[in-house]
């Protein structure tokens, strides 16, 4: 019984670091995290993300609800400004406090 | 001076006493069973990612499972008896028999499939002239195959024939009668009058299948919010069951509050319970079988049923069986 534990131990032992070696973490792309305290339900947020995509350098948001959070990733050699984030914000007529965490 | 002051007084406390009898007053009368858990979300297939709009059809209950973009058809028990992916928000499904009909919000389009997956055809681009649509939050489909949208940022409804011809649209942003701010959902009744949830209103207006006003209910007009009964917060979703009453989700009341088709208060529903089993945010209603009545919960990632109880106009032909007019 020792023995099989031991080998079992010494087999995690091993594959663990190897694993992590496979499984690279993602290199880092830019993004822009936006603070939605208290965001209340979904058309407050789907409208926001809809005036996100609707810019050219924005290549995925993403909605964090338990965080009150949006995340904005932009695409490869493209830039977003925050004041486009503002305007998407004001063009979905986001009617609460927001904050640009990252700018 | 003295007497114009009393009549002022007298004034004050005769409209409180109005105010009081009309609205205060009200009994919170819970008209149905407490909120009981459905599709416990542990089959394959049946978790659901902020689910929105709801129709039931047949026997069965269609979810726009919005987030995982896609739309789920569950049998009775609970169990994924169809599912259509491919969406990119798709928040609100209408059922017309063997025909699905889609409201994609991020997308701006209408998709319209059969119940075996097959495309028929799709319409919609973004915009505000005829046929064009910014965030469609809702849609429903009238016995004779029309399909009404809710056009959330155009702040108006269109009406289509089944293939997507633009056929008229009413509303416009505002409070008065006919205006919408924000409307988010369709239902149509037994003589084919179209009801919107017109959200941030807080106030359900009717109309003629020709977007003609008829009347409207809910807090006293003009867009005035409210948490007494028959008032809304949030006048999120609805639904008309088999014998024409109306379920309106009151979202940030938590709660789903019932009427008749005029608009007379009946009860409310939803509101009891606490921690887990209390409503977090009503997002869509459907109203079942044998007065099942299903409420979908966006915070809470599942759908609740409650029963209440047999039909007042039992002898009706359920009109949901030919056409399911929700979503």
């Amino acid at each position: 019984m020792d023995a099989v534990i031991k080998t079992l131990r010494a087999a995690v032992l091993f594959l663990v670091p190897l694993l992590t070696l496979t499984d690279p973490l993602p290199a880092e792309e830019p993004t822009v995290i936006v603070s939605v305290p208290g965001i209340p339900g979904p058309y407050c947020a789907y409208g926001v993300e809809k005036r996100l995509y609707a810019l050219d350098g924005v290549k995925a948001v993403v909605l964090l609800w338990e965080r009150e959070q949006i995340r904005v990733s932009i695409k490869d050699g493209l830039s977003v400004t925050l004041e486009q984030i503002r305007a998407a914000f004001k063009s979905a007529q986001y009617p609460y406090d927001y904050r640009i965490l990252n700018p | 001076m003295r007497k114009a002051l009393l009549s002022i007084m007298a004034l004050i406390v005769v409209s409180g006493a109005v105010t009081y009898g009309l609205v205060l007053s009200t009994p919170k009368r819970e008209i149905c069973s407490a909120l009981e858990p459905w599709g416990m979300g542990a089959a394959a297939g049946a978790h659901l990612n902020r689910p929105m709009g709801l129709a039931w059809a047949d026997g069965f209950l269609y979810v726009a499972d919005t987030e995982n973009g896609a739309i789920k058809k569950f049998a009775d028990d609970g169990t994924v008896a169809a599912r259509w992916t491919g969406f990119k928000r798709p928040v609100a499904v209408a059922v017309a028999g063997d025909t699905l009909y889609v409201a994609d919000f991020l997308s701006d389009r209408i998709t319209r499939l059969r119940s075996d997956g097959t495309l028929i055809s799709q319409w919609g681009r973004s915009g505000n002239g005829n046929g064009a649509f910014d965030a469609p939050s809702g849609i429903a489909v009238d016995r004779r195959g029309n399909v009404y949208v809710a056009d959330f940022y155009n702040h108006r409804i269109q009406k289509f024939s089944s293939d997507g011809q633009f056929l008229l649209q009413w509303g416009g942003k505002g409070r008065w009668n006919g205006q919408f701010r924000f409307p988010t959902e369709i239902a149509i009744n037994d003589q084919g009058e179209i009801l919107v949830a017109d959200a941030y209103n807080h106030r359900i207006q009717r109309f003629s299948a020709q977007g003609e006003y008829l009347a409207q209910w809910g807090g006293i007009g003009f867009g005035m919010a409210g948490k007494w009964p028959g008032w809304f917060r949030l006048a999120k979703a609805l639904n008309v069951d088999p014998r024409g009453d109306v379920y309106v989700a009151d979202a940030f009341n938590r709660r789903i509050q019932k009427f008749t088709g005029t608009g007379d208060l009946l009860g409310q529903l939803g509101s009891r319970g606490t921690g887990d089993r209390r409503l977090r945010y009503p997002a869509g209603v459907a109203a079942g079988r044998k007065g099942r009545v299903y409420v979908s919960d966006f915070f809470a990632n599942r759908i609740w049923q409650v029963e209440c109880g047999p039909s007042r106009n039992a002898a009706r032909t359920d009109p949901a069986g030919a056409v399911s007019t929700q979503s």
